[in-house]
């Protein structure tokens, strides 16, 4: 997987290039408009993250250039809120994602996977751990041919904790993520640990691994 | 300024009838007295010809000529056919001299007529006559009588008629004004305001309309600076928090920290969450007070409260709280902003929950006098009287609670009157609140 960064901001750029890195993606990096419309006419892309507020050139205008020279790219759109009116969201200017900053590193990372599963067909839809099966097309959870019967909270919480296992995921991520918008900022609540209560208790039916670990005040991690 | 909130030209045009009827009640009471004044100071003239006119016969006849000589009795009295004029010439038995004009009444043939009567005294040869002139005034007291009633009713008919030209007159004078007006009326956003110009020679109305356009342009502008600076503030503001945010996931999640260590990041990230959701909830503020989001998707609030219910189900469950719902109005539908709308109704019942420890939670549709309303209850801490007019601002903090309102409460109360709902709230301390939003009737 090949990505391009456009992002005006060094810091930024760097952090999202360090975590993705990590996950096995091949990164380039493009501070500035005229760096990234180089970038795009010589490499082909996967996946290219663009921030449309950048100081040299429009947004939208290097979206008509990845179109054009890069039709494979897969285009999300990373902005701070604001620039993007009501009549413009990130959809209808020809992104395939859009992601409001401040957003969390996972939160790219499981919208690329989420894209990625869609562009390789329907194969990839099923997450497997145990004899426990996740059908993210349908969001369901079976164990073998029962099907267990989960909340969409519930679903949105353990498909998440799976999709990256073996990392921690703090409370803030878990709560971000299934709330999205509408997030509390009152993370030490215990909506999340209810929440995590619920499905050990429905996993623990069929399967008594401790899939789950706590870490205490921070958050969980899946563990397989 | 005469009548008060009324347009102009219903006051000029009041003004212009007031006075008019000022002028034809003052002539109505004048025009026939002045007329009869002058008809009678004519007949007065006129009785002065005739005594001249009598003397010239009394030189050259002599008075005795008038009297009948073989009458003791020395009068001389004549008066025409139609009793319009007559003339008495007797002896007087006072002395004194008196030369006057007044009204008098006689009897000439068993018949009471008006007269207007010169009355003179005069002496020849010691002896004392007196020459009585009259004229009838009859005819003046007719005309008199007739100008009044006719007078009145042309002058009637004449004012209608000025008064109807005259408020035609001013309506289409004052037609660039109300246009004008009514461009004002129809502009609730300084971002509509239409640049047509209004078509008119009258040069006040001419500048005033330059003025308003020149100050709507300058307005716009400003406007158009005030939102790229929203945009270029919550660029620079989240651009930078966006940055430490990721550098605390990649240290957690590399997790090569000691758990103590990595609590220490994970704070950081609260407080960093804490800041985002203040810059947003910001941002939201100052975009509708722009007022940049568009009323145009019909919501049906009913629907709204209840995938808000849903969504928060779990929140409520993990309290122990009971939730109540009662929705004896199943649709109530309104156009606006579903976003906003939902953020509303989110942050009032959240609101809702995070403030109350046991007992329930009650939402309510009904329909009260005609006027939609929805009511979210609780059983909660309640809020003091003496803040609860500060509710619904920004940042008020208080020294009672552990908590400001923030700015959850001025978000909904900034989105309601975005939607013209009105949002009364009745709480006590330590019984619960209770928030109404009455929604505008359509």
């Amino acid at each position: 997987m090949r990505l391009l960064i456009i992002e005006d901001e060094k810091g930024l750029a760097q952090e999202i290039k360090h975590f993705l890195e990590k996950e096995q993606y091949k990164c380039d990096l493009a501070f500035t408009g005229n760096e990234a419309s180089e970038l795009i006419g010589i490499n082909p892309y996967d996946f290219i993250l663009l921030d449309i507020g950048l100081p040299d050139r429009n947004g939208l205008d290097l979206i008509k250039e990845i179109h054009e020279f890069n039709a494979e790219a897969y285009i999300i759109i990373i902005t701070a809120r604001g620039e993007l009116t009501d009549k413009v969201n990130g959809f209808n200017l020809g992104a395939d994602d859009y992601l409001p900053k401040p957003f969390s590193l996972i939160e790219l990372h499981l919208r690329i996977q989420a894209i990625t599963r869609r562009k390789f067909g329907h194969n990839q839809n099923a997450i497997v751990f145990g004899k426990f099966t996740i059908d993210t097309q349908a969001r369901m959870l079976n164990y073998e041919k029962n099907l267990i019967d989960l909340t969409k909270k519930e679903y949105d919480l353990l498909s998440y904790l799976v999709l990256n296992k073996n990392r921690v995921l703090d409370r803030m991520q878990l709560t971000e993520h299934i709330w999205g918008d509408f997030y509390e900022d009152d993370y030490d609540s215990n909506y999340i640990d209810v929440h995590i209560k619920n499905i050990r208790k429905k996993l623990q039916k069929y399967d008594d691994s401790a899939w789950i670990k706590t870490l205490r005040g921070i958050g969980y991690r899946f563990e397989i | 300024m005469i009548l008060p909130k009324t347009k102009l030209k219903n006051q000029l045009a009041f003004i212009n009838a007031l006075s008019k009827v000022l002028i034809v009640l003052l002539l109505v009471f004048t025009l026939p007295w002045l007329v009869s004044r002058i008809s009678i100071d004519q007949t007065d003239d006129k009785l002065i010809e005739n005594l001249d006119d009598v003397f010239v016969l009394i030189d050259s006849l002599g008075v005795d000529a008038f009297f009948d000589s073989d009458s003791d009795f020395k009068a001389f009295g004549s008066y025409n056919i139609l009793k319009e004029e007559f003339i008495s010439i007797e002896k007087f038995d006072s002395d004194s001299l008196i030369n006057f004009i007044n009204y008098s009444q006689r009897i000439i043939e068993d018949e009471l007529v008006d007269y207007r009567v010169l009355s003179y005294s005069f002496e020849i040869d010691k002896e004392y006559y007196i020459i009585e002139i009259g004229k009838s005034i009859s005819t003046i007291l007719h005309f008199e009588k007739q100008l009044k009633r006719w007078a009145f009713l042309f002058m009637i008919i004449l004012l209608a008629i000025t008064v109807i030209v005259e408020i035609s007159v001013i309506q289409y004078m004052l037609r660039p004004l109300d246009l004008i007006v009514s461009k004002l009326k129809s502009t609730s956003n300084p971002s509509s305001f239409s640049f047509k110009k209004v078509k008119t020679n009258t040069s006040d109305f001419k500048y005033l309309e330059e003025t308003l356009h020149s100050l709507m342009h300058k307005i716009q502008e400003s406007f158009n600076n005030e939102r790229e600076y929203i945009g270029n503030v919550s660029h620079e503001l989240l651009t930078p928090v966006s940055i430490i945010k990721s550098k605390l996931d990649n240290i957690i999640m590399e997790g090569k920290l000691n758990e103590q260590d990595m609590l220490k990041v994970f704070e950081s990230k609260k407080t960093l969450g804490r800041l985002t959701k203040m810059i947003r909830t910001l941002l939201t503020l100052s975009r509708i007070e722009n007022e940049e989001y568009i009323l145009k998707d019909e919501i049906d609030a009913v629907q709204t409260i209840k995938s808000v219910v849903e969504e928060l189900e779990d929140r409520i469950g993990a309290k122990l709280l009971n939730i109540k719902i009662d929705f004896k109005e199943p649709h109530i539908l309104l156009k606006g902003n579903q976003e906003l709308f939902f953020n509303m109704v989110y942050n009032l019942l959240n609101n809702a929950i995070k403030y109350t420890h046991k007992g329930h939670i009650a939402v309510e549709s009904k329909v009260t006098n005609g006027v939609p309303e929805i009511v979210i209850s609780d059983t909660g801490e309640g809020i003091d009287s003496n803040l609860l007019p500060y509710i619904f601002s920004r940042f008020r903090s208080f020294k009672t609670g552990k908590d400001s309102f923030g700015l959850g409460l001025a978000l909904a109360k900034k989105i309601a009157d975005y939607h013209k709902i009105e949002v009364k709230v009745i709480s006590e301390v330590g019984k619960g609140s209770k928030f109404t939003l009455v929604f505008p009737d359509n």
